[in-house]
């Protein structure tokens, strides 16, 4: 499943690479330069929701045979604190997704690097730092959901969580964000809350 | 004698569907106890209970002294699970999964895992995702063994398995058990299967506990008594009997009892016999004698 | 929280409706306002004397705003006001400009590119390079994102000549090819100072305008128009709006209906006469019409924002949130309160609540959920009836 997501990763960077490579060629480095800064283009834009995919698909993938095979039974009974357990979980899980981005997000400032000045490359940081985040954070709320043990309290858990990650979308605007990009994490705080939340449910034996 | 497992005033409701209100019993160190009841009664309530992924609505579960929702990892070391369905990390193979066990359990003995594995022919190296029920529940059983845990719960351990994977599941466990003196509380559908291996059976009926007793003392004085009589109606009440049925001019109850004393006890409550007959009972006909058909 | 966001956002779709004005141009034939009104049925050309005008006659009173359509018709006239007029004087002395709150607002990346001035050619070519400042000015070369350190250099002299205080607040130019002429960048340092910069034949021409720091200039926006009687707008600390001349960047202070730059809008349509301000807020329109030659206030008209109907946001929710603005283009959470009408409608859905689950209610906690509702309204409302506490005391 990692493997699929870094393949898609490598693929998408390949992609957008390769059409900012073309517009150089067909348009000129000077016009390209032209219409990021002058008339707010923003190249990465095919980037938008793959953090959040990424994060959402592991947090399916890392949870859901647990949930369906009931095996998160047997693994809050392994001999550690539930505290422990969790944590290690979620941070695997989360640790994997914040490789690949960072692992992407890597390789996309070297790119970077390469063609555009510094001002250009921090625009782009703030602009594709909040879907980063969201990917996160959707790792973190699918992971909530997927712990949960009622289907009611997971359809509730579910609008919150499209509530809260569309706040990370809302708009495109090149740095946007940039004003609040350090209260961001905020929202993937209340993502892993509500994987508490969950847990403690699970563990008390919620019905509805 | 020291108490493993110890229910206090265990009140349970879904919703406002009442399971059952202040169920108390304990579990003695060593003893093997057999927890029966039809569905519905609360089996997997209590279960859930015991493993910490219920919190009842009243009293409390204490477990080597501890509250079951909130296990300390020592003691959680002590206590080996079998879930329902035997339910493992199947996308494991067997040398992975005893490794991973492994680093948890600092009394881990991996020779009862290889020898049973050995025994059923199951390659190390053979995912637990491509095997059948029964080698599954062999794995799970191996995996107990090795982890030398002092107290065992095993949730309907017989479901899924074939009389043969049965029969051997009891019989290796039985005599582990036996040898190490564990403690156990085991459920399970299959009451015949018990009846070779529990000491003790509670059996939980709609709301309460309908009795707790050792099993052989239940198979010794529980009997079911039978007669013919000619009147249409039989007044059973104030009688300490279970299940009296009637079908045209036969009778049947159970009651712990002998010939002898039921004699007396219809005779001094006025009801006619003739042929009165007294049946020893397995402990299957003696979990329905108690709780009835239905 | 998010109900917050989520519910005012759904009433505004619902009853979504935008505020029109009418299209306000002071006439320069019988000196007064006219408006080209489409809010009702049917489009209305009146004047402030309430005057209906066909459409014929309305182009004939605005020449200097409908004159293709006249010159179309051929009914322009030589002479407006005993001036002379032409075609080409009307379209060289006319200008739209338009301010928006969001044009401070917006986030930016700060590289521009600067075109010679002095053009052989009569199209502007990009220069290809942009620069930067940061305690220096410095150029970059897109092609192989270097610096060109000589040029820079060139460039920086004439600044450290002039006492320049890096880093500028304020870089303000039009960063397009599509424009008449280059005026180059107008630019604010640290201390206030503006200074004009341009590249001409190649060479550094950096100019300290010498207009006043003490004003301590917010904004300046270059306009090159083909009038070329002033180099831009420039608004100061207290939104007086000011042009600069192009005689020595003397100001002159232009008279604007009540102006904040944080909030309202501004057009101004300039002809050969006269400019109209239109300033947009959101208490209503107000226009007012300057002369060119002395730029005094002569007339101003206005209309008022129209009713939304009841303010029913007023009622129902306690507070507003949301992320988005029409000043703003930087995402940030903003809080809107409205006071405590709300609470008659928290009281309402708390009595709902109430007997929603009368049977329930017993307990002290129950009580406090209904002082809840009644302290967050809606929010409350619906956050208790899905999460349902009173479902598992029972």
């Amino acid at each position: 499943m990692v493997i699929s997501l870094l393949a898609v990763a490598l693929m998408l960077h390949l992609y957008l690479f390769s059409k900012m490579g073309r517009a150089f060629r067909i348009a000129g480095k000077e016009h390209v330069w032209d219409v990021i800064v002058n008339r707010n283009q923003f190249f990465f834009s095919d980037l938008r929701f793959f953090p959040l995919l990424a994060g959402t698909l592991t947090g399916l993938f890392q949870f859901i045979p647990e949930i369906i095979q009931n095996r998160l039974k047997l693994m809050l009974h392994l001999p550690l604190t539930e505290k422990r357990i969790i944590t290690c979980t979620l941070a695997y899980g989360s640790g994997v997704t914040i490789l690949l981005f960072l692992f992407q997000f890597a390789a996309l400032l070297t790119g970077l690097q390469i063609h555009f000045a510094n001002e250009i490359i921090i625009s782009t940081v703030y602009t594709v730092l909040p879907w980063y985040l969201a990917g996160i954070t959707a790792y973190f709320l699918c992971t909530a959901i997927c712990i949960e043990p009622s289907w009611k309290h997971r359809l509730v858990l579910l609008l919150i969580s499209i509530g809260l990650l569309k706040i990370f979308f809302i708009s495109g605007f090149p740095a946007a964000y940039q004003k609040i990009i350090a209260y961001l994490p905020l929202i993937t705080l209340i993502g892993i809350s509500t994987v508490i939340h969950s847990v403690i449910r699970f563990k008390t034996g919620m019905q509805d | 004698m020291q108490a493993i497992i110890e229910c206090q005033n265990l009140t349970h409701y879904y919703g406002t569907r009442c399971i059952y209100t202040n169920l108390n019993f304990t579990v003695p160190k060593g003893r093997i106890l057999g927890l029966l009841g039809k569905n519905g009664t609360g089996k997997t309530t209590t279960i859930n209970i015991l493993n910490g992924f219920l919190q009842p609505k009243e009293g409390n579960c204490l477990i080597f002294g501890e509250p079951s929702g909130k296990l300390s990892p020592e003691v959680k070391q002590k206590i080996a699970l079998l879930l329902e369905g035997h339910v493992q990390y199947s996308f494991m193979n067997i040398n992975q999964i005893e490794k991973f066990y492994s680093a948890f359990y600092p009394k881990w003995n991996k020779t009862p895992f290889y020898e049973l594995m050995r025994k059923l022919k199951i390659a190390p190296n053979q995912k637990i995702a491509n095997m059948s029920c029964g080698q599954r529940s062999q794995v799970a059983l191996g995996l107990i063994l090795a982890q030398d845990a002092d107290l065992l719960v095993l949730d309907d351990f017989s479901m899924g398995l074939d009389p043969g994977y049965r029969r051997l599941f009891i019989d290796y466990l039985n005599e582990y058990i036996r040898s190490e003196g564990k403690t156990v509380l085991v459920t399970s559908h299959i009451i015949q299967d018990m009846e070779r291996f529990i000491d003790d059976c509670l059996i939980l009926d709609y709301g309460k506990i309908l009795i707790q007793i050792p099993v052989d003392e239940l198979l010794k004085t529980f009997r079911k008594f039978q007669f013919t009589h000619n009147e249409n109606h039989i007044d059973w009440n104030g009688l300490d009997i279970y299940n009296p049925e009637i079908t045209r001019n036969h009778a049947e109850f159970h009651a712990f009892s002998n010939s002898i004393d039921i004699k007396s006890l219809l005779l001094q409550s006025g009801i006619q016999f003739t042929n009165l007959t007294e049946t020893q009972l397995t402990l299957e006909d003696a979990f329905i004698g108690l709780t009835g058909k239905y | 929280m998010l109900l917050a966001w989520f519910l005012p956002w759904i009433y505004k779709l619902i009853t979504a409706d935008n505020q029109s004005y009418p299209f306000t141009y002071f006439s320069c034939i019988n000196k007064s306002f006219c408006y080209l009104d489409m809010r009702g049925e049917e489009i209305m050309r009146m004047d402030a004397k309430g005057r209906v005008y066909t459409e014929a006659e309305f182009d004939s009173i605005l020449p200097m705003f409908y004159y293709r359509q006249l010159i179309k018709d051929d009914r322009l006239p030589d002479s407006i006001n005993n001036v002379a007029i032409s075609p080409r004087q009307i379209s060289t002395h006319s200008f739209f400009f338009r301010y928006r709150p969001a044009d401070m607002n917006t986030p930016g990346i700060k590289l521009y590119p600067l075109f010679e001035s002095m053009g052989k050619r009569v199209d502007l070519k990009m220069p290809g390079d942009v620069f930067r400042f940061n305690n220096a000015i410095e150029f970059i070369n897109p092609e192989n994102n270097k610096v060109l350190a000589e040029k820079s250099m060139q460039f920086n002299k004439p600044f450290i000549k002039r006492d320049f205080a890096f880093p500028p607040r304020l870089v303000a130019g039009n960063p397009s090819i599509r424009k008449a002429y280059d005026e180059g960048w107008f630019i604010i340092d640290q201390h206030y100072r503006v200074f004009h910069m341009k590249m001409v034949n190649g060479m550094p021409f950096v100019k300290d305008t010498r207009i006043d720091s003490s004003l301590q200039t917010k904004y300046i926006a270059t306009t090159e128009y083909p009038s070329k009687l002033f180099y831009g707008f420039l608004f100061d600390n207290h939104n007086q709006l000011y042009v600069i001349s192009t005689e020595n960047y003397k100001l002159i202070p232009v008279p604007t209906p009540a102006f904040s730059m944080q909030t309202d809008e501004m057009l101004i349509m300039g002809n050969m006469f006269y400019w109209n301000i239109e300033v947009t807020s959101d208490k209503g329109q107000t226009t007012c019409v300057v002369d060119v030659n002395t730029f005094k206030k002569s007339d101003s008209i206005s209309f008022p924002a129209a009713f939304t109907g009841p303010a029913v946001q007023k009622w129902i929710f306690p507070f507003t949130l949301s992320f988005t603005s029409p000043t703003h283009k930087y995402v940030m959470p903003r809080i809107e309160v409205f006071g405590f009408g709300y609470l008659i409608s928290g009281i309402m859905f708390a009595a709902v609540y109430y007997i929603l689950y009368r049977k329930k209610i017993r307990s002290f906690n129950a009580f406090l959920y209904l002082t809840w509702i009644a302290l967050t309204g809606i929010f409350g409302f619906i956050s208790l009836i899905t999460i349902n506490p009173l479902k598992q005391l029972s």
